[in-house]
């Protein structure tokens, strides 16, 4: 009996401090360690991927006039890193910052505003500026074809609808019409 | 590869392919009959083009050219981030208002799996819709007056034909 | 199937098996495949191989299931207390209206009652209810064809001897003129559109006439916007032309009419500018229509409540049917006179007798020798005389206290008929008002009791189309809760009211015999035959007979088979605009929604695209009255007030106004004057005025 707990006590002081002595040294993350967001706002289009993909509603996308408001809300997060994964263009990535604690919520906030591209016909929003205009290089290059030929990138569905013919006949070559 | 083909002379507004869709699709109609003047109807629903924009624009991959020429949004990959509903020139694409995924003509895959048609085609009172090979389908369009084209980006995709319409007696 | 009536015919399994069904809407009749699992309507599927509308579906067709397991089926019979209802088993709701009817019987008469039958139930259903109505001892029975096909069946009787289609649908193809009035298929019967999109494309010539820029229109080579109410006129002014052209068809006028030389003298008197002057179309537009018509290889003439809904709607038709015959374009492919019947059977419930006028088989009940065959066939020693009252009619009555009874069966006049306000008041007056209905409708909301029941999926019967194709509809599922088979119901009142003997009926199935015999036209309409794909056509007079589809082949239905011409004087509608209804409203239909809308108004995917009552008003009269799209507006007539929202539409032409009845309100502005001998009311005539409603 006494035995086991001496063998017990040894293997104990044989490990040695198995604790960190955090916060009076640092604590690294292990690799892919899922912290913070971290937001590149640089190329965030605002087409609000992440807002759909958050499950705990952190991102908010509103259209205002002229513009679409984006609130990072990141005082909810869960780390799931849904975000990240959603963005197209790679602007958010998980940090692995966790030392997040704050008596103001605001430090854990973020809103940033993206100007807006409405219907020409119709006034509805069609999107932000710069998924259109990134978008439009994009097509131009994978499809062979000028960024000013897709005028329709500017129109909103129900104005496209409406001008569907229109928009065939001028993509057809002329000899197409019979 | 089989296109739809839409004989635009012949569509009388009446909206069956828009509630047949519906029914066929959870609720939501992949096919929106659209006045593109007072006194024309068109069914506006995806021409399955040859050049696709809406491929393109996809950063998850989610929209694939099947091998039978339909292109087919996968929905379990769509991040809803809107881009395909921006970059289709015909706006046959819309994010349902509910899970706010991307949704569009799929020439009824669930109903062409067991040898079904697609819906519209079978229930437009006025015979405007047909389905079958490119080159059978522009033989018969053009054998009907008005003007026939492929109403798509792209050589392939939904077959029209356009009514030359005056507006007589009034 | 969710309550919301969402379902993916997608949804295959072994336990679903798909039964050949019948469109339950309108006339056309088309057929479709109805998925039954487990005792509900789980799916939808074409049947591709149907002859009438090879496997398409309207929009309506498309809902159809959406109302089946809808949250709002009555499903108890209840009985009036107070302001509401409470509910009661089925042997005291029918011993008490069996008692009620027996008394008011006794104290007032048999003809203190009324019936209306429903041109949405079975053949079998509408026989029995006008079998039960003349044994209880009254011709009081009609049917909501009086709103609708009065008209055509009392012209077209007097003219031809047959009030019916001439041809089928699918015939129009082999047209090569097309003269469309007062009818607007392609949102009414939009099948026919397939029809007619064929001869179109063969060449075939498309002449409309309608106030209204219709989707019929957009495809029209030739469009005649005359005033509504004008149609006599415009329908001389043609003839004239013909004559004076020589257009006319001499060798079909010798052989096969009479009354030729009194109708050529009486358009001898017609003056083209005086035409030009009361319809508001060109001579040169008349002209070139009449040409047309007369010269076609063959034309057709289709028709619906344009042509029928007026004080002069009989007029109209004969109208019609001097033009064909003068034409000679009748008896044969793609030559015919084409009534548009609009219910799923109307003609089946006027085939049945279910009719004020006439018994089973259009026999008048006046002919004394062949009622008293029909009563001999009834078990019963004679039975009532004299005409009873129209639909119309029974709400007048009800108003003035002559009409103390009425049992509604599937209708809904509420919303239906002409003058509602009126009509309320007359039904707020009847000692009894029974409603036998699958919905709570407008009218059931009046009803001392109503009644649960079963609508098309959940009764055998057969259905008359419009083409005179008679189908039959197996019953598919159970009825929800209490509710029965109409013809259930009918035959335990008739037991219940002494006609034991007469109202034995076990199933639908041994009445349809009952009617083979009593029907000559539908002899051979035999529940095997009915029951094949497409069904059959009446006249079919024997077991066997291959049915007929096209009539007046080699002579027409009148006593000397004779097409009889008469020539009609143009009179005005009753109803003329003033100063203070500058406006003429004329009603109709919408391509989304069905009649009363107690159907496509429970249906999500219809409701969604059709929301609300409106008025297609001009942009001139909308300008001259500040109104804008989509603003609020009160209609009024002298009848009274509808709120509803504005469309301003070149569509409809200046001082004109359009409103679909399918919504409450635009009946309560009708005028309900009526077609003296068809007793159909003017729906399509009323002066009106618009003003906008503050925001």
């Amino acid at each position: 009996m006494i035995t086991s707990k001496l063998k017990e006590a040894l293997i104990c002081f044989r490990a040695g401090r198995v604790t960190l002595r955090y916060p009076f040294e640092p604590s690294v993350p292990p690799e892919g360690f899922r912290g913070q967001p971290q937001l590149d706002i640089t190329k965030c289009l605002g087409c609000g991927a992440c807002s759909m993909a958050c499950p705990t509603r952190c991102i908010e996308v509103t259209n205002e006039a002229e513009q679409r408001r984006m609130e990072y809300c990141f005082d909810r997060c869960s780390y799931c890193g849904e975000c990240a994964e959603a963005c197209p263009e790679g602007g958010i990535t998980m940090s692995s910052e966790f030392e997040l604690a704050t008596d103001s919520v605001t430090d854990l906030r973020t809103v940033a505003y993206l100007d807006l591209v409405r219907c020409e016909s119709c006034g509805e929003v069609v999107g932000t500026a710069r998924e259109i205009d990134k978008l439009a290089q994009e097509l131009a290059t994978k499809m062979n074809v000028a960024a000013d030929s897709m005028p329709w990138l500017r129109w909103c569905a129900r104005c496209k609808r409406e001008s569907s013919l229109a928009t065939a006949q001028v993509l057809q070559p002329a000899e197409a019409h019979l | 590869m089989n296109v739809l083909y839409l004989n635009l002379t012949r569509c009388i507004y009446c909206r069956a392919c828009e509630v047949a869709c519906e029914r066929e699709h959870d609720g939501i109609s992949r096919v929106a009959v659209t006045l593109v003047d007072p006194r024309q109807p068109v069914p506006v629903s995806c021409r399955h083009c040859e050049k696709h924009p809406c491929l393109e624009a996809c950063p998850e991959t989610a929209i694939e050219a099947a091998p039978g020429g339909a292109i087919i949004i996968h929905t379990r990959k769509c991040i809803s981030c809107g881009l395909c509903v921006i970059a289709c020139p015909f706006g046959a694409i819309e994010l349902d208002a509910g899970g706010k995924i991307a949704e569009k003509c799929d020439l009824c895959e669930h109903r062409q799996r067991d040898g079904r048609l697609p819906a519209c085609l079978l229930t437009c009172p006025a015979r405007c819709i047909e389905y079958g090979p490119l080159d059978d389908i522009l033989a018969v369009a053009r054998t009907k007056p008005g003007a026939t084209f492929v109403a798509a980006m792209g050589e392939t995709g939904t077959v029209v034909t356009l009514p030359d319409r005056s507006v007589p007696g009034v | 199937m969710t309550a919301s009536g969402r379902s993916t015919a997608s949804m295959s399994g072994p336990m679903i098996e798909w039964v050949r069904s019948i469109c339950p809407f309108c006339g056309v009749g088309c057929g479709f495949l109805a998925g039954v699992e487990r005792n509900r309507l789980v799916g939808l599927e074409y049947l591709t191989d149907h002859p009438v509308c090879e496997g398409a579906l309207c929009p309506k067709g498309n809902a159809a299931l959406e109302t089946v397991h809808h949250a709002d089926r009555l499903l108890h019979p209840l009985v009036r207390k107070g302001d509401g209802f409470e509910r009661i088993s089925w042997d005291e709701a029918l011993e008490g209206i069996a008692a009620r009817l027996l008394d008011i019987q006794r104290d007032h008469g048999a003809d203190a009652v009324g019936f209306l039958a429903s041109a949405k139930c079975t053949n079998e259903e509408n026989y029995l209810l006008q079998k039960w109505a003349r044994l209880f001892g009254t011709n009081n029975i009609d049917h909501c064809a009086r709103l609708c096909h009065a008209s055509t069946v009392a012209g077209l009787a007097r003219t031809l001897g047959a009030g019916a289609m001439t041809n089928p649908m699918s015939d129009v193809a082999h047209s090569d003129c097309i003269f469309v009035i007062g009818s607007n298929f392609t949102e009414c019967h939009p099948l026919a559109s397939r029809w007619v999109g064929d001869a179109l494309e063969r060449g075939a010539f498309l002449v409309v006439a309608d106030p209204r820029v219709t989707p019929v229109v957009w495809q029209a080579d030739l469009h005649l916007r005359h005033r509504p109410g004008s149609d006599v006129a415009l329908l001389n002014g043609m003839m004239k032309v013909i004559l004076q052209e020589g257009l006319h068809n001499e060798g079909f006028i010798a052989a096969r009419t009479s009354g030729f030389d009194v109708l050529r003298q009486s358009l001898a008197a017609v003056d083209l500018a005086a035409v030009e002057e009361i319809t508001g179309v060109p001579v040169a537009a008349i002209q070139e229509a009449a040409r047309r018509y007369a010269r076609a290889k063959a034309s057709v003439i289709m028709w619906s409540m344009g042509i029928t809904q007026h004080t002069t709607g009989v007029d109209n038709v004969i109208s019609l049917a001097n033009l064909a015959l003068l034409a000679g374009h009748v008896g044969r492919p793609g030559a015919g006179l084409m009534p548009l019947r609009g219910q799923s059977n109307v003609q089946g419930a006027c085939d049945m007798g279910a009719l004020s006028n006439f018994l089973t088989g259009y026999v008048p009940v006046t002919d004394a020798e062949r009622r008293a065959r029909i009563a001999a066939q009834w078990g019963t020693p004679e039975l009532p005389a004299a005409v009873g009252l129209t639909v119309v009619e029974m709400m007048h009555a009800a108003g003035t206290g002559a009409l103390r009874a009425l049992y509604v069966m599937g209708e809904n006049p509420m919303i239906t008929d002409p003058n509602v306000d009126h009509v309320r008041e007359g039904l707020r007056n009847l000692d009894l008002l029974v409603v036998q209905d699958i919905f709570l409708t407008e009218t059931a909301e009046l009803a001392d009791y109503v009644l649960p029941a079963a609508l098309w999926a959940e009764k055998a019967g057969s259905y008359t189309n419009t083409e005179r194709r008679v189908q039959w509809q197996p019953r598919l599922i159970p009825p929800p809760g209490e509710a029965l088979p109409d013809w259930q119901i009918i035959a335990s009142m008739g037991r219940l009211t002494g006609w034991a003997d007469q109202f034995d009926v076990p199933s639908p199935e041994p009445v349809l015999a009952e009617i083979n015999a009593v029907s000559p036209a539908y002899r051979g309409v035999t529940q095997e035959r009915t029951q094949a794909l497409g069904g059959v056509t009446w006249p079919c007079p024997e077991e066997g007979h291959p049915g007929t589809p096209i009539l007046h082949e080699t002579r027409f239905a009148t006593a000397d088979g004779l097409g009889h011409l008469e020539p009609i004087a143009y009179r005005p509608p009753a109803e003329q605009p003033d100063d203070r209804y500058p406006l003429v409203l004329t009603t109709g239909r919408t391509v989304l929604h069905y009649n009363s809308g107690s159907m496509t108004r429970r249906s999500k995917a219809l409701l969604t695209r059709e929301r609300s009552l409106f008025v297609e008003i001009s942009p001139a009269d909308a300008a001259q009255r500040g109104l804008e799209d989509g603003q609020q507006v009160r209609v009024s007539t002298r009848r009274g007030d509808a709120d509803c929202l504005a469309r301003v539409t070149s569509a409809t032409a200046a001082g004109v106004v359009f409103m679909p009845f399918h919504f409450a309100g635009a009946n309560v502005l009708t005028n309900d004057a009526l077609d003296p001998t068809a007793k159909i009311p003017e729906y399509k005539v009323a002066a009106c005025q618009i003003e906008g409603l503050p925001r």
